[in-house]
């Protein structure tokens, strides 16, 4: 089954959020709740997490990129 | 109903064994064996490089740091270049924000505004700057805004690090050796250069801990440092 990593809204308000490093890589294996990218605000830093137990198989976001709330940034073969 | 809220202050305590307990703090409060608490502390003179940090924004070199008795690290926060030290309240609320507030943003503006509220205690009117964080005040020695609080927070599993500082009276000499938060145009100032009796961190720590409860709805109790070093 296919999760997507998403840009949690909790960071609703900010203006702009960076993607700042993934903290994986595709193809390696996570768990549900493990820290996999890093993203950042001007003064907010934001770990996002992953939705299930399962494979990295492909980022859609890259490090540097400006990110929206809600934006698919990843998704993970569980 | 209030929510049930610890603070632990750890005293002046190097920046590392510091941030070390704040981590273990951080790790029981995201396994629920811990409380939300209100980490208190003041620490040794050390320049804090944030996520956001930018090389020229640090003015000296290590080596002159050094002599100046001045460390110098990177941290997991966010935002650019920060300094702390003695005489400087620093204080990281650890907490699942989202039980309190509605979004980062807002929890960030919440945080300044309970220094906001704190400095208007002492007579002292703080406020935002429209674009840049902190909560800033019009120093009478030079009749510009200067900042007094500066923040700077991560977001791990939903639960908060890091926060904010109160400068109630730092050497403000030793800002002279950054760019602090990247900001060339403004400058630094404290409680004190604004004509206060410093008055002590312990009694500054229970004004913001009133402020705080006032502005998210908490009851906060004291913990003491022991518990942390049963982890």
């Amino acid at each position: 089954m296919k999760y997507e990593i998403i840009m949690p809204e909790f960071a609703e308000g900010a203006e702009e959020i960076n993607l700042r490093q993934w903290l994986v890589a595709v193809g390696e294996l996570v768990k549900k709740g493990d820290n996999i990218a890093e993203a950042a605000t001007d003064k907010i830093s934001i770990y996002v997490e992953s939705p299930a137990d399962g494979k990295i198989t492909v980022f859609l976001a890259e490090e540097g990129d400006r990110i929206l709330v809600g934006q698919i940034i990843g998704e993970i073969e569980g | 109903m209030k929510k049930d809220l610890s603070w632990i202050d750890l005293g002046l305590i190097s920046y590392e064994k510091a941030f070390n307990l704040q981590e273990k703090i951080h790790q029981k409060c995201v396994e629920a064996n811990w409380t939300d608490t209100l980490l208190f502390q003041e620490n040794n003179p050390i320049i804090t490089l944030g996520r956001g940090s930018h090389e020229k924004n640090l003015l000296c070199t290590p080596k002159e740091l050094a002599a100046m008795g001045i460390k110098l690290t990177s941290v997991s926060r966010g935002g650019d270049i920060s300094y702390h030290g003695n005489g400087q309240l620093i204080v990281s609320p650890i907490l699942h924000f989202e039980r309190y507030i509605k979004g980062a943003h807002h929890y960030v503006r919440c945080l300044e505004q309970v220094v906001i509220n704190l400095l208007g205690n002492y007579g002292l009117p703080g406020k935002r700057i429209k674009g840049r964080s902190g909560v800033w005040v019009n120093d009478p020695n030079t009749g510009d805004d200067c900042k007094i609080s500066a923040l700077g927070i991560a977001i791990s599993h939903g639960v908060t690090l890091h926060g904010i500082s109160i400068n109630v009276n730092p050497n403000l000499k030793h800002f002279s050796t950054i760019i602090p938060c990247g900001i060339e145009d403004k400058g630094v100032t404290s409680m004190k250069a604004c004509g206060l009796t410093p008055p002590p961190l312990a009694e500054v720590r229970d004004q913001f801990i009133l402020a705080f409860d006032a502005m998210f709805g908490t009851q906060t109790s004291k913990q003491t440092i022991d518990k942390i070093n049963e982890f």
